[in-house]
């Protein structure tokens, strides 16, 4: 028998997280408790005349804070602690796929109880859902050390993996950074853009990271919610892409001094890598294609059209 | 002359040593083989009973600092010779081919984009040389007209390993003679021990990557200094091997232009044109997952710090008109130099070909028949150039060069007369 069935005290369970690779962005406590008691054993492990909580961390707390004096527990007989975190693992893997601050742990506690760092990646990553390798252990890693209230965001889901790893380099500002993310409910892609571009200003062009927050939260401030990302992402890319903006800027000047109708659109290529520029408009008679080619002839003879046919 | 900075190490290049080999069973007799595990004596050993074992090697969790520092001698199992794999459709193709007989590479350049390619960490060499061998004869006499200017420097550094494995032994004499292939071993070490301890040929151009100090020595931290490079090819030319010089990446940075024409002064005050080959000029430019390599492998480079944009084939390379720029003052500096350098662009567009050469080769073919004819020239003794009813009208001083704009006329193109037109030689 691995496990000894038996009522514990509860002032013999210590609470540290010595196991526990559970985390709840919700801080709810267990419902019915007070009414129905432990109705699950929690799994203890010895330590000396007392226990560490392996599984039922919440439980063991929702006993304390109903008054109770006794809980069921599976005591471990014999169980190593390295097995034992195994344990802890996968029970709460049976309750559902572990969120990121729950991976983070996982290489955490499995490293503190003994696993080395080659069978962490050969049998706790399957687990983890995770491709092993070095970077994505240091992106775990630097989870461990956000504040709190980001970390929930991380547990929530509402902060990437990839995202969390790279505001963990943006300390102290990480809280005021990740709370914008999930604010303004940035998906994945918009969170790693601006990060990635953050962090490219910062470096490139010198500037301090305070002071670039500072310029990012007046632009917050200042601009309706819808409208902030689209704002952040012009203010960085003006400083980070500084003659592909200023080509941009130019095409647009020009674009807008051929004063065409709102349906005849011309569209630069992308970076203006590629040499050729889009034009499309809509037509449903030939007077109307007539009358858009007309305007088209009108404007490739001017000088606003050489300017813009040399931006490629 | 134009002295080149050297602000880093001057000591010489450290050659690579494993700290553990391992041995395919299906190798174990094979002449690269037993020839690798002689020159190093005292290094542990690890003959693999099965497949399944490598296997299982590969799929651990090694990390590529530390795989680079095993060796693993295996045996490749598919076709060795392929077209060069660098160009998408949107990039003008040179008709390179590549042959892959060792994959990874020990010397530790920031923006290498092996650190996000291949699959495992090892350094791994394919030392199953004459299938190899083999497989090129057969090639190269189906196709008698065809050029083949092949290559072996796509997944590792083509003399990084070689006093170990010593495959130009084999490579060198093999390309010797041929009439229709040339072989280039495109390096950025300085080991050319084997090179220089057999007879040189025409059909075998030795090329080193170069590149300023500055960049050199922040983000190439194993290679050899550019004076070693320098040293070694001038051993490789005095031997009568050709030789070619890749300067890439260019990477752009506050004092690049007073450093590359230091670099480009460099290269011609120690080499007639006529020693050289082709030049290559690839400005700075990689995938999307190297970006992310890059930052966690190598946090204090710089590299990433130019305005780099995505691409039409979503790499990451500088905005146009910075790459054109570059491209315009690299060619005009060496044309300063020489005239009729074979000049080429890596994996560059068909528009900056013409922003900076003014000629737009075709995205297949142009420029592989202008590269395929410098070859001709490069393998072939001077007056044989095999254009016996062109005349070149040039006055043969060297050797080599002789006909070369002869060769351009009958291609019908001619970029070079543009630069001169366009007052840049």
């Amino acid at each position: 028998m691995l496990f000894h069935f038996q009522d514990i005290s509860l002032e013999s369970i210590l609470l540290d997280e010595d196991f526990r690779i559970s985390f709840h962005p919700e801080q709810r406590g267990l419902q019915g408790v007070r009414e129905f008691g432990i109705v699950q054993p929690v799994i203890l492990f010895p330590q000396k005349a007392e226990f560490l909580a392996v599984c039922g961390f919440r439980r063991v707390q929702a006993a304390k804070g109903a008054g109770m004096m006794r809980i069921p527990a599976l005591v471990s007989r014999g169980l190593e602690r390295k097995q034992t975190v195994l344990l802890s693992l996968l029970e709460r893997l049976s309750h559902g796929p572990l969120n990121n601050m729950e991976r983070a742990r996982s290489v955490e506690k499995f490293s503190q109880n003994g696993w080395l760092k080659q069978e962490i990646g050969r049998y706790l990553f399957p687990l983890l859902e995770l491709k092993f390798n070095a970077m994505v252990l240091d992106q775990l890693a630097a989870l461990l050390g956000l504040p709190p209230e980001v970390q929930t965001d991380v547990a929530s889901g509402e902060i990437h993996l990839y995202t969390a790893h790279r505001l963990a380099q943006w300390a102290p500002y990480e809280l005021q950074i990740g709370r914008w993310f999930s604010d303004l409910k940035l998906g994945v892609n918009k969170q790693r853009e601006l990060l990635g571009l953050m962090d490219d200003v910062a470096r490139v062009c010198n500037v301090e990271k305070a002071s670039l927050v500072q310029d990012l939260e007046e632009i917050r401030s200042r601009a309706e919610p819808v409208q902030v990302y689209d704002a952040w992402l012009q203010t960085l890319k003006s400083r980070r892409y500084p003659r592909f903006n200023e080509a941009q800027r130019q095409f647009e000047e020009n674009k807008a001094r051929f004063h065409l109708p709102g349906q005849i659109q011309i569209i630069s290529p992308p970076f203006f890598e590629e040499s050729r520029y889009k034009v499309s408009f809509p037509f449903g008679s030939r007077e109307e294609l007539e009358l858009h080619c007309r305007k088209l002839l009108e404007i490739a003879e001017t000088p606003e059209m050489e300017a813009i046919l040399r931006l490629i | 002359m134009c002295q080149v900075r050297e602000t880093y190490n001057q000591s010489r290049m450290k050659q690579y040593q494993p700290e553990r080999i391992y041995v395919d069973p299906a190798v174990t007799d094979e002449p690269v083989t037993q020839y690798t595990l002689r020159q190093v004596p005292g290094i542990p050993v690890v003959y693999f009973q099965s497949r399944e074992q490598l296997a299982e090697l590969y799929a651990s969790d090694t990390t590529l600092t530390e795989g680079k520092k095993q060796l693993v001698l295996t045996r490749h199992p598919g076709k060795f010779l392929k077209g060069c794999q660098g160009c998408t459709s949107s990039r003008v193709h040179c008709n390179y081919f590549t042959v892959t007989y060792a994959t990874n590479c020990h010397l530790e350049c920031t923006y290498c984009i092996l650190q996000a390619y291949l699959n495992n960490p090892f350094m791994r060499v394919y030392v199953n040389v004459t299938d190899l061998l083999e497989e090129l004869d057969a090639v190269f006499s189906q196709n008698p007209q065809g050029i083949y200017r092949v290559g072996t420097g796509e997944l590792s550094d083509s003399l990084g390993l070689d006093h170990l494995t010593g495959i130009s032994r084999w490579l060198i004499p093999f390309f010797g003679g041929r009439k229709n292939a040339v072989l280039e071993l495109k390096t950025k070490t300085d080991n050319v021990a084997n090179l220089l301890d057999m007879p040189a040929n025409r059909n075998s151009v030795i090329s080193w990557s170069i590149n300023t100090a500055t960049i050199s020595s922040r983000e190439e931290w194993k290679t050899a200094t550019l004076e070693e490079k320098f040293e070694a090819a001038r051993r490789c030319a005095d031997h009568g091997y050709p030789l070619a010089f890749h300067f890439d990446p260019l990477v752009r940075y506050d004092n690049w232009e007073a450093d590359y024409r230091a670099l480009v002064d460099s290269v011609f005050d120690r080499f007639d044109p006529e020693q050289i080959a082709w030049l290559s000029l690839g400005a700075l430019r990689f995938h999307k997952e190297l970006r992310d390599v890059i930052r966690w492998r190598f946090p204090r480079s710089e590299i990433l710090n130019g305005e780099i944009v995505r691409g039409t084939d979503s790499k990451y390379q500088y905005f146009k008109p910075i790459r054109v720029e570059m491209y315009a003052r690299m060619l005009e500096w060496i044309r300063q130099h020489s005239s009729s350098t074979t000049v080429y662009l890596c994996m560059e567009s068909q528009d900056v070909y013409r922003n900076v050469f003014n000629w737009t080769p075709s995205l297949r073919g142009d420029l592989g028949k202008y590269m395929d004819q410098g070859v001709l020239l490069t393998i072939r003794a001077p007056h044989d150039c095999g254009l016996q009813n062109v005349d070149c009208g040039m006055k043969i001083s060297k050797q080599i060069r002789g006909c070369h704009c002869a060769n351009r006329k009958y291609l019908g193109v001619n970029p070079w007369a543009e630069d001169r037109r366009r007052g840049r030689s």
